[in-house]
C-alpha cells in the first residue's frame, strides 16, 4: 500500500491510499462539521459543510469525498470556510419548518449541534415555511418533510445496508423530496420492511418513531459499527 | 343620542381587553361588553400535525397556565389511544395540576386582588397592588409570595420545568416521580398549609366589609358547570362534569366531557373574538353558566378532605342554594388552596405514587377524542378530530374565559349601573369595574384562538383600539 | 450573604449583559461569598431573597447611553410607582423586602448602555470590553462585605 504525504493545516501527515481528507481529520482531531456523513454508509458530499480549501485549486472540495493526494496542502478553517458553513447552515434552516421546541429530536439534533459548532445565533434568511405535510400512513414511524434537510442518509442505509431501496429523492431544487417507492405513502410502500433503520440514521427529526414524545428521539446506531466492522474484518461472528 | 363610555385597558389582568359602556338615551347604562381583541390562532397550528405534538404544542397556547393546556391535551390523546393511564401517571397528573391551581390561585388572590380590599378600591392606584400591600399587610404580602413559590416548586419537583414542561404525554407521563422530589414538596406543605388555613380564616371574616360587593360585582342568577368526582365531590383533573340552577339543584351530572357538544351551545358575536357558550336545553343568551372557582363549589356535593369540607360549609353560608356572586370567587379560590394543599398531601402519601410505571403505550384507536380538565379559572375542553393516520383534522378548544365571558359583560354593566352617575367615568367606578372583572381572574392569551372562521371581524377588531360597531357596520 | 440578581435575556445581544457581568463578579468573589441569581425579569419573590441577604448587586443592560457606558450607583428603597405591570425595579425589589419582611439590604445598580438589542447570542463589542470596567465598580462597593 501506497503512502501519501500531505500538509493538513500546515502540518505534515501521511495517509493511505484509500483515505479521504475527512478520514485524516477525524484521525487527527481536526474539528471539521457534517451531516451528510456517516460512518458505514457512502459519502456523497450533499450537505457540503465540510468542505476545505486545496493550495492551488480555485474549487472548495467537500472532504468526505476527497482522496488524499500526494502533496495536498489542505486548509480546513478560514474566515471564508466559516462565513460558508454558517450560511449552509442558516439556509437549511431557512428552507423547511424547523421548530426546535416541539420537535422529537429537540436536544439530540445534529443540525441543531452543527448549528451551534458553526456559530448560528440567528438566520439572516427570510423562512420559506413550505408547506409540507407528515406522512404518518406507517404503522411505526413518521416522515416530517419539514424538518428533512436532504442528506440522503435514509436512501444510503436503506439502498446499501437493507438492501430495499425504499427511499430516494425526488424533484430538483427547493421542491426536492424524499420519497418511499414511486412517491407513494410510506405506509403503503411494497419494498419498505420496517426496519427502522432510516429513523435510526436521520440528523433530524424528520423521520422517527410514532411513539416519541417531544424531545424524546434517541438514535440507535450500533447496527452501523457491527456492519462495517464485519465487513472489514471479514468473518461475521465471533 | 346614546354614548358611548370606554375603559382602557383593564390593568393587572393577564392579556389586553376593552370595554364599552353602552348607555342608552335616557342615560341610563344599557349594556356592557368586555372585549377581546387579541388573536393567536392556534388551532391552525395544529392542522396537518401528529396528535402526538399536541401536548407539547398546545401547552405553548399559554405561559401563565402550560400546565392546564398540557393535561387537557395529554387527555385527549389518552382517549385518542383508548388506553388506560397506569395509575400513578393519574395521580401525578392530578397532582401538578392542583400546584398549577395553588400557584395560580395565590397570585390572583395575592397580588392581584387583596391590594383593592387592603388598600381600598379608592386608594391611590400608585399603591394599590402588591408592593402597597407590603406596606400595609407585610405578613400577608410573605405568605402569598411564599405559597405561590411553593406551588412553583411542586410542579418542577414533579414535571421538571415551571414553563412548558412537556411532561404529560399521550397515555401518561415522561418521568417517574423520584423520593427526593416528594420529599422536598413534602418539607414545604405544612407552611402552605398553615398560609392556606389562616388567609382563609381572615378572610371569610372580613364577609361583612365586602357586603356591597357581595351585592354588586356579578350577583345574579346563572348556571354553573364544573368536573366532579364519582360521587360529586371536587375533582380538578379526572371527573365528569355536572351543571347546577341557581337553586344549587342538579341539572346535569356525570356527563362525559366527550358529551360536552351535546349540552353546551356556542354563539357568535361579532364583536369580539371570543365565542358564547351557553347550555343548550335553555337556549342563548338565558343559558348562561359560570365555571371557575366559584362554579366548582356550587357543583361540587363535597370538597373531599377534612378542612376544606369544613371551609366549604362556611363557604355555602355565603348564598341560599348556590352562592351567586362573582366576588365570592375570591372566597372560593382560599377555599380550593386548602383543597389543594390537603390533597396534594394525600396524594404524596399513597406509596404508589412512586411508581415507575407512568405510561401506556399504544397505538391511535379512535378518530376524535376530546380531553377535559379544571383549569385555575374553569373547565377547559381539548377537541380533537385525527385522520386515519393520526394527523390533526380539527381542533377546538373550550377555554374557561371564554365561558366565563357573558357573566363577565353582565358583572359590568351591573357595577357600571351601581356606581355610574351622569357621563363621566369617575375614578371610583373604574376601579370597581376593574375589580368586578378581576373576579373571574380572566386569563386572555388563550381565550382568543378562533381562526380563519371570521376573517372579517379581524379587520374590524383589530383597528385602531377604537369603539366597536361591528352591530352597525 | 451577597445576592447578585443578574438581569436580561441572553438571546438578545447585548440584553444578556446583565448575566455576563453576574457570572464575572461572581467569579472574583470568594466562593460561597455570593449567590447568583439569572432572571429575565424582577419578580415579588426575588424580594425574599434579597432580605435575606446583607447586600445586592443588580446587573442590567441598560437602553440609553453611549454603548458600553457603565454605571454603577446606589439603589434605594422605594414604596411603590404607577401602573404597575408585570416586573419591578431594583428599588421597588429592596421596598418590597422592606415592607414585607422588615429588612432591605444595600443595593447597587450596575448598567452597562447596549447596542444591538437583536435576535443573536452576543454582546457587541464595545458591550464586552465594559464588563471588566463594570465588575470592578461592583467589587469595590461590595468590599466591605467581602470583607467581613
Amino acid at each position: 500500500m501506497t503512502v501519501r504525504t500531505l500538509t493538513l493545516d500546515g502540518e505534515p501527515v501521511s495517509a493511505r491510499e484509500d483515505e479521504t481528507i475527512l478520514d485524516l481529520c477525524r484521525e487527527h482531531g481536526v474539528p471539521l462539521p457534517t451531516l451528510c456523513h456517516l460512518e458505514g454508509l457512502s459519502a456523497v458530499g450533499a450537505c457540503r459543510l465540510c468542505l476545505v480549501e486545496v493550495k492551488g485549486s480555485p474549487r472548495l472540495q467537500p472532504a468526505c469525498t476527497l482522496r488524499a493526494e500526494e502533496g495536498m496542502e489542505i486548509t480546513t478553517s478560514s474566515d471564508r470556510l466559516r462565513r460558508y458553513r454558517r450560511q449552509l447552515v442558516e439556509l437549511l434552516l431557512a428552507e423547511r419548518s424547523h421548530v426546535c421546541a416541539v420537535c422529537v429530536a429537540n436536544g439530540r439534533c445534529e443540525l441543531q449541534e452543527v448549528a451551534a459548532a458553526v456559530g448560528v445565533d440567528h438566520v439572516r434568511y427570510p423562512y420559506r415555511h413550505p408547506v409540507t405535510a407528515l406522512d404518518a400512513s406507517h404503522p411505526r414511524f413518521v416522515l416530517d418533510q419539514g424538518r428533512c434537510i436532504l442528506c440522503t442518509r435514509c436512501v444510503r442505509v436503506c439502498d446499501e445496508i437493507e438492501g430495499a431501496h425504499t427511499w430516494d429523492v425526488a424533484g430538483r431544487g427547493a421542491g426536492a423530496r424524499v420519497v418511499s417507492d414511486l412517491a407513494s405513502p410510506w405506509g403503503r410502500s411494497d419494498s419498505c420492511t420496517a426496519c427502522g433503520k432510516c429513523v435510526q440514521v436521520c440528523p433530524t427529526g424528520a423521520l422517527f418513531e410514532q411513539l416519541q414524545p417531544a424531545g424524546g428521539g434517541v438514535k440507535r446506531r450500533e447496527f452501523l459499527t457491527f456492519r462495517t466492522r464485519a465487513r472489514e474484518q471479514g468473518p461475521w461472528g465471533r | 343620542m346614546s354614548q358611548r363610555l370606554v375603559i382602557d385597558p383593564v390593568t393587572r389582568i393577564e392579556g389586553h381587553a376593552r370595554i364599552t359602556i353602552q348607555l342608552g338615551d335616557d342615560g341610563e347604562v344599557a349594556d356592557a361588553r368586555f372585549h377581546v381583541t387579541e388573536f393567536r390562532g392556534f388551532e391552525r397550528f395544529c392542522e396537518g400535525r401528529s396528535f402526538r405534538e399536541l401536548p407539547a404544542i398546545t401547552s405553548r397556547i399559554c405561559g401563565i397556565c402550560p400546565v392546564s393546556h398540557e393535561l387537557a391535551s395529554a387527555r385527549a390523546c389518552d382517549a385518542l389511544l383508548a388506553v388506560d393511564v397506569p395509575d400513578a401517571a393519574k395521580a401525578l397528573r392530578k397532582l401538578v395540576n392542583l400546584a398549577q391551581l395553588v400557584q395560580s390561585h395565590a397570585l390572583s388572590f395575592f397580588h392581584l386582588s387583596s391590594p383593592d380590599w387592603i388598600l381600598g378600591y379608592d386608594s391611590d392606584p400608585a399603591r394599590r397592588n402588591v408592593l402597597g400591600l407590603a406596606e400595609a399587610r407585610p405578613e400577608l404580602a410573605r405568605q402569598g409570595i411564599r405559597l405561590r413559590q411553593w406551588g412553583q416548586q411542586v410542579i418542577e419537583a414533579v414535571a421538571g420545568r415551571r414553563v412548558h414542561p412537556g411532561w404529560a404525554v399521550p397515555g401518561g407521563v415522561a418521568r417517574p416521580l423520584s423520593a427526593a422530589a416528594r420529599e422536598r414538596i413534602l418539607a414545604g406543605l405544612p407552611e402552605a398549609l398553615a398560609t392556606a388555613r389562616q388567609t382563609l380564616g381572615w378572610f371569610a371574616g372580613t364577609a361583612a366589609d365586602h357586603q356591597e360587593e357581595a351585592r354588586v360585582f356579578g350577583n345574579f342568577p346563572s348556571l354553573f358547570m364544573a368536573m366532579v368526582g364519582p360521587e360529586g365531590e371536587l375533582e380538578h383533573t379526572d371527573g365528569k362534569l355536572r351543571f347546577v340552577d341557581e337553586r344549587g339543584a342538579v341539572l346535569a351530572d356525570q356527563v362525559e366531557p366527550r358529551d360536552h357538544r351535546a349540552w353546551i351551545g356556542e354563539a357568535v358575536e361579532p364583536w369580539s373574538y371570543l365565542k358564547f357558550p351557553y347550555y343548550l336545553k335553555h337556549g342563548y343568551p338565558g343559558g348562561l353558566y359560570r365555571v371557575g372557582p366559584l362554579a366548582r363549589l356550587n357543583c361540587c356535593a363535597r370538597a373531599g378532605t377534612p378542612l376544606a369540607d369544613e371551609a366549604l360549609a362556611g363557604f355555602r353560608q355565603l348564598g341560599r342554594g348556590a352562592v351567586l356572586s362573582s366576588f365570592h370567587a375570591h372566597h372560593a379560590r382560599l377555599v380550593e388552596i386548602l383543597y389543594a394543599v390537603e390533597r396534594i398531601e394525600q396524594l404524596l402519601a399513597d406509596p404508589g405514587i412512586l411508581s415507575d410505571e407512568v405510561c401506556a403505550v399504544a397505538l391511535r384507536s379512535r378518530r376524535r377524542a376530546v380531553g377535559a380538565c379544571e383549569a385555575p379559572r374553569g373547565t377547559l375542553f381539548h377537541d380533537y378530530e385525527v385522520d386515519r393516520d393520526g394527523l390533526v383534522e380539527r381542533v377546538d378548544l373550550l377555554i374557561a374565559t371564554g365561558q366565563n365571558n357573558l357573566a363577565m359583560n353582565r358583572t359590568v354593566a351591573q357595577i357600571a349601573r351601581h356606581y355610574l352617575s351622569g357621563q363621566r367615568l369617575e375614578e371610583g367606578l373604574l376601579n370597581r369595574v376593574e375589580a368586578g372583572i378581576r373576579a373571574f381572574d380572566p386569563c386572555l392569551s388563550c381565550s382568543t384562538h378562533a381562526a380563519g372562521k371570521m376573517a372579517m371581524v379581524v379587520e374590524l377588531l383589530g383597528g385602531q383600539g377604537e369603539l366597536l360597531d361591528a352591530a352597525t357596520r | 450573604m451577597i445576592l447578585l440578581l443578574a438581569l436580561g435575556n441572553g438571546s438578545r445581544g447585548d440584553d444578556g449583559v446583565g448575566v455576563a457581568l453576574g457570572r464575572a463578579l461572581a467569579a472574583r468573589l470568594p466562593p460561597g461569598a455570593a449567590h447568583l441569581e439569572e432572571a429575565i425579569q424582577l419578580l415579588p419573590e426575588h424580594a425574599e431573597e434579597a432580605a435575606r441577604s446583607e447586600a445586592v448587586v443588580f446587573l442590567d443592560a441598560a437602553v440609553t447611553g453611549a454603548p458600553g457606558e457603565s454605571h454603577a450607583h446606589q439603589v434605594h428603597s422605594r414604596a411603590a410607582r404607577e401602573a404597575l405591570l408585570h416586573a419591578l425595579t431594583p428599588d421597588e425589589i429592596l421596598g418590597l423586602a422592606r415592607s414585607a419582611y422588615g429588612k432591605a439590604p444595600q443595593g447597587l445598580l450596575v448598567t452597562v448602555a447596549g447596542k444591538d438589542f437583536s435576535f443573536v447570542e452576543r454582546l457587541s463589542d464595545e458591550v464586552q470590553a465594559a464588563v471588566p470596567v463594570a465588575v470592578e465598580k461592583a467589587l469595590s462597593w461590595l468590599a466591605p462585605y467581602v470583607a467581613r
